[in-house]
């Protein structure tokens, strides 16, 4: 088990990790998510003891790994890390970088154990290669051969996957989901895309401004985000602003969007009877209303503002009582005219504001 | 709750708990500071404090005061020494700089053909000693100099020796500071800056006065206070001039204060704080201009400035040609004719050209190959010493967060500044004081003395060159291999010193032939009756044996730049066979394809 205690870290006057704490069981791959700047790099790196905390303990089992002003040094650590850059030595070979921890093997373990990495990054052909001969997708193959050779603890990423193209990252994110199964380590994975977490994510952590602001698998985050900065994470792109309105239903609530009323299901805790809310849909939630819809709960009525060709369809900009909204929609309209749309509450959520 | 196994949990307390916060990089860091104290730090303070307390350091202990500081008032000799090192060092700073711009604009706007021929002669006078070009002026322009005896200009000794030719000989000789600090700025073209001004409708000479020459100021200003810190420091002109023209400096003074008898260690320490306080001064105006002057207007769109017209293009030629033949051709010209020469006065005829200098200097009692074999050995131990400090201080700033990081490089950059003579006075103070003395670590009189100034000398330079190359090597890339268990010492051989390799052979290289012709440290605290190869030249000189002195420069020159190209040749081999790009095959590979 890592067990994170109320770690804090500083730089200057500010305050990048506010007494964070975390546990990440064995075997468990946990997802950092959040955006640039919010402390989940630095939290990596002070698990990996490149850091040392200013506040709180890192502990992996029962050793103390770090505690304030101080760190054991990386390399008694028994963690290893794959870095945002791969940080490949441009001077050694492929076999080279990947055996470099394995010094105090015999050559011949070393050689196998080199051999068998390559062989499960599916790059054992390029063992003579020079970091510079490789490509971006076979480097960062090499920087997870490297990691794994010294069998750690656990497994540290650091947004390996940003350096690659749209197509690799695809393919990537099933195989790591393929080789964190496989090799079964505890795993420490950052990332600003959480649809990326997903794919092989126990657990996902979403941070904002050093905090933890919400955890839990990825299935429960989606369907249930606890604040409308994390909904915009996870995918609910629109958002609009109302009143709360008093309505029939204890599990429902009203929003009231200019003259117009939505009906939503009351998910979120904090959400009082009355105030401002925030009403946050995914676009794949919102459809055009055809002519017997119209007028039913859940439509809104606007102008069309933008129709925007992305490809292979149109991206319709809808303005509802000032406030804008979008959907796709395989058919063209021209700005100007006034629509009806249907929004699934099903699929909405709401948060005071 | 299990028993925490980290291993400063039971010792966290007293200097048990300091040590553990302490990371291998940190303990680094701490041999560098003390390193840096013993070398350049504790001389440094001693020649401050001996300022306000004369003698405390060389036994000849004063009152705590400021009488020793007022002495330069009283004494006239101290006045004509201020005066003249203010008056040199300002104008050379002038004139250098102007020069320097000049001919760097000169060579960024054109294709000339001479141009590579401009920057290589620019590094080589920086490299060169001072006391090497300067007894080639005098060669060149005493009255009984080739000038006047070969070439009937009677008029040239009157032009130099005076305050203002001097000021231009040291301006021949320190201009590169200016030329190549311009010549960097002026590599990008700042077409669109220009392109904009015009288009607000300036001309071209408010565009020139307005936007470049103001875009280019941090340069130049970079360029004169290099050259008025040069100037003020160097002891090679008035050391080659003693003999020819009185013209005393502050440097000078403090060696001849030392070398006279009564030996006044005391006047000396006053006279380096002197040289010290301004070297200070020059460089905090210096900061204090360039506040707020951060230009950054390198964009994406920069190009590299290729300069216009034909190669070879004549007024740019000319120009070039010129710097060329007055900056090297005469002072080493001249040198090297001498040295060929039986007298100079005899003229440059076949019956009058002779090697029997060299021979001179080769057969008569192994002085010079004694000096040369002395001074080459020190130099070597130097230039492993500094390559050694430099590149733990460099790894350590750039790669730890050592709380004494900011000393460090504060340390480095402002000994940059410190002339030999002022650092081998703050030696005679620390390595000759009683208290050591007492401990029997006195190694004033002994040639330990001159590897330590030799390496103090050399660190700053090493340091600039290293952090250059350290801040290209990722961060990650050390972390990387800590995390693969590697500790400090095994990052430091497999990681970042092959990364550096190249780097670190230029600044060892660099320090050897700095070290070589040290004059200044050399004539300061040689061993007496211990042949050093500076000394053995300039007394030479002193003592009228122009033939014997340049002789013994070029071969000690020549054999110093040999052995700087067969290093840097076998350790450029020896990086690209660490580099290699072919594929070759290897166990792991072997072992891959079964």
């Amino acid at each position: 088990m890592l067990r994170i205690e109320s770690l804090t870290r500083r730089f200057g006057d500010q305050t990048i990790l506010k007494a964070l704490s975390l546990d990440v069981p064995e075997g468990d791959v946990a997802c950092l998510v959040g955006p640039s700047g919010c402390g989940k790099s630095t939290l990596l790196r002070l698990v990996a003891g490149l850091d040392r905390p200013d506040g709180g303990q890192i502990r992996l089992g029962e050793t103390t790994l770090s505690a304030p002003g101080w760190a054991l040094e990386p390399h008694k650590r028994r963690l290893n890390m794959v870095f945002q850059d791969y940080a490949l030595w441009p001077h050694m070979r492929v076999s080279q970088i990947v055996g470099y921890g394995l010094r105090h093997m015999t050559r011949a373990d070393r050689d196998a154990r080199v051999a068998h990495l390559l062989k499960l990054v599916q790059i054992p052909h390029l063992a003579d290669r020079l970091p510079s001969q490789i490509s971006g997708g076979q480097q960062q193959r090499v920087a997870i051969a490297r990691a794994l050779a010294t069998d750690p603890d656990i497994l540290l990423l650091d947004e390996p996957l940003s350096n690659l193209d749209v197509q690799l990252r695809l393919e990537m994110r099933k195989e790591f989901s393929e080789l964190f199964k496989a090799v079964g380590k505890t795993v420490l994975y950052v990332t600003h895309d959480p649809l990326e977490a997903c794919a092989f994510a126990d657990t996902l952590v979403v941070m904002r401004e050093g905090e933890i602001e919400q955890m839990g698998s990825p299935e429960s985050l989606f369907a249930e985000p606890r604040s409308a900065w994390i909904a915009t994470l996870a995918g609910y792109e629109t958002r609009m602003e109302g009143e709360l309105t008093e309505i029939s239903g204890r599990d429902r609530v009203g929003v009231r969007i200019g003259d117009q009323l939505m009906e939503l299901p009351r998910r979120h805790i904090g959400l009082g009877r009355t105030g401002r809310a925030v009403v946050m849909v995914p676009s794949a939630a919102i459809s055009l209303a055809d002519d017997a819809g119209r007028g039913r709960p859940g439509t809104l009525k606007g102008q069309i503002t933008h129709c925007l060709f992305e490809g292979r369809g149109w991206r319709v900009v809808i303005d509802i009582e000032g406030q804008p909204l979008s959907l796709n929609s395989t058919r063209r309209f021209a700005p100007g005219g006034w629509t009806t749309v249907h929004v699934d509450a099903s699929a909405a959520a709401v948060f005071p504001q | 709750m299990a028993d925490i196994v980290h291993p400063v949990s039971a010792a966290r307390t007293g200097l048990g708990q300091r040590r553990a916060l302490l990371k291998a990089e940190d303990w680094l860091g701490l041999i560098v500071v003390a390193a840096l104290v013993i070398l350049v730090l504790a001389p440094m303070a001693t020649v401050i404090v001996q300022a306000f307390v004369p003698g405390l350091f060389s036994g000849q202990a004063n009152q705590i005061g400021f009488s020793g500081l007022g002495e330069v008032f009283s004494r006239p000799l101290w006045q004509r020494s201020l005066s003249n090192s203010l008056f040199l060092a300002t104008s050379a700073a002038v004139i250098g700089g102007a020069m320097g711009t000049g001919l760097a604009i000169v060579r960024a706007n054109s294709r000339m053909v001479l141009g590579p021929a401009l920057d290589v002669a620019a590094w080589a006078i920086i490299v060169l000693p001072s006391f090497i070009i300067a007894q080639g002026w005098i060669l060149f322009a005493s009255r009984g100099g080739i000038a006047n005896n070969w070439l009937g200009l009677s008029f040239v000794p009157d032009l130099v020796f005076n305050p203002w030719g001097l000021a231009v000989v040291m301006s021949l000789k320190a201009f590169p500071f200016a030329y190549l600090t311009v010549t960097a700025a002026l590599q990008w073209r700042m077409d669109d800056f220009v392109h904009a001004a015009r288009l607000c409708g300036a001309s071209r000479l408010r565009v020139f006065t307005t936007i470049q020459v103001p875009m280019v100021l941090p340069a130049v200003l970079s360029g004169t206070a290099l050259i008025f810190i040069d100037v003020l420091g160097d002891f090679g002109l008035p050391a080659a001039l003693a003999t020819t023209y009185r013209f005393p400096t502050l440097t000078y003074a403090i060696y001849v204060a030392i070398n006279q008898s009564p030996i006044r260690f005391d006047l000396a320490g006053v006279l380096a704080f002197y040289v010290t306080a301004i070297m200070l001064l020059a460089v905090m105006s210096y900061f204090w201009v360039l506040r707020n002057r951060r230009y950054d207007f390198l964009g994406g769109k920069a190009r590299l400035q290729g300069g216009g017209g034909s190669r070879l293009a004549l007024w740019p030629n000319v120009i070039a040609l010129l710097a060329l033949v007055i900056t090297i051709v005469v002072p080493i010209g001249s040198s090297a004719l001498v040295s060929i020469t039986t007298r100079i006065a005899d003229g440059l005829a076949p019956a009058n050209l002779t090697l029997e200098h060299y021979a001179f200097v080769l057969d008569t009692g192994g002085a010079f190959l004694s000096a040369l074999r002395t001074s080459m050995g020190i130099a070597i131990m130097a230039a492993i010493g500094s390559g050694i400090i430099a590149a733990a201080a460099a790894y350590v700033v750039t790669f730890s967060d050592f709380r004494l990081n900011r000393l460090i490089d504060l340390t480095c950059t402002l000994s940059l500044a410190v002339p030999g003579v002022v650092l081998g006075i703050g030696y005679i103070f620390v390595w000759n004081s009683p208290f050591l003395d007492s401990l029997g670590l006195s190694l004033y009189g002994k040639p330990a003395i001159l590897i330590l100034a030799g390496i103090a000398g050399a660190v700053p330079i090493a340091v600039r060159v290293l952090l250059g190359a350290m801040a290209q090597v990722p961060a990650s890339m050390l972390s990387a291999a800590a995390l693969q268990g590697a500790a400090l010492p095994r990052r430091l051989m497999t990681i970042a010193i092959p990364l550096v390799a190249a780097a670190l052979v230029s600044a060892t290289l660099t320090a050897f032939g700095s070290a070589v012709f040290d004059l200044a440290i050399n004539s300061i605290l040689r061993p007496p009756r211990l042949d050093v190869l500076p000394v053995y030249v300039n007394r030479a000189f002193e003592q009228g044996q122009f033939g014997a002195a340049t002789a013994a420069t070029l071969l000690a020159g020549t054999l110093t730049i040999l052995i700087i190209m067969l290093a840097r040749l076998a350790a450029g081999l020896a990086i690209s066979r660490l580099w290699s790009v072919q594929p070759r095959r290897a166990k792991g590979a072997r072992h891959a394809q079964d």
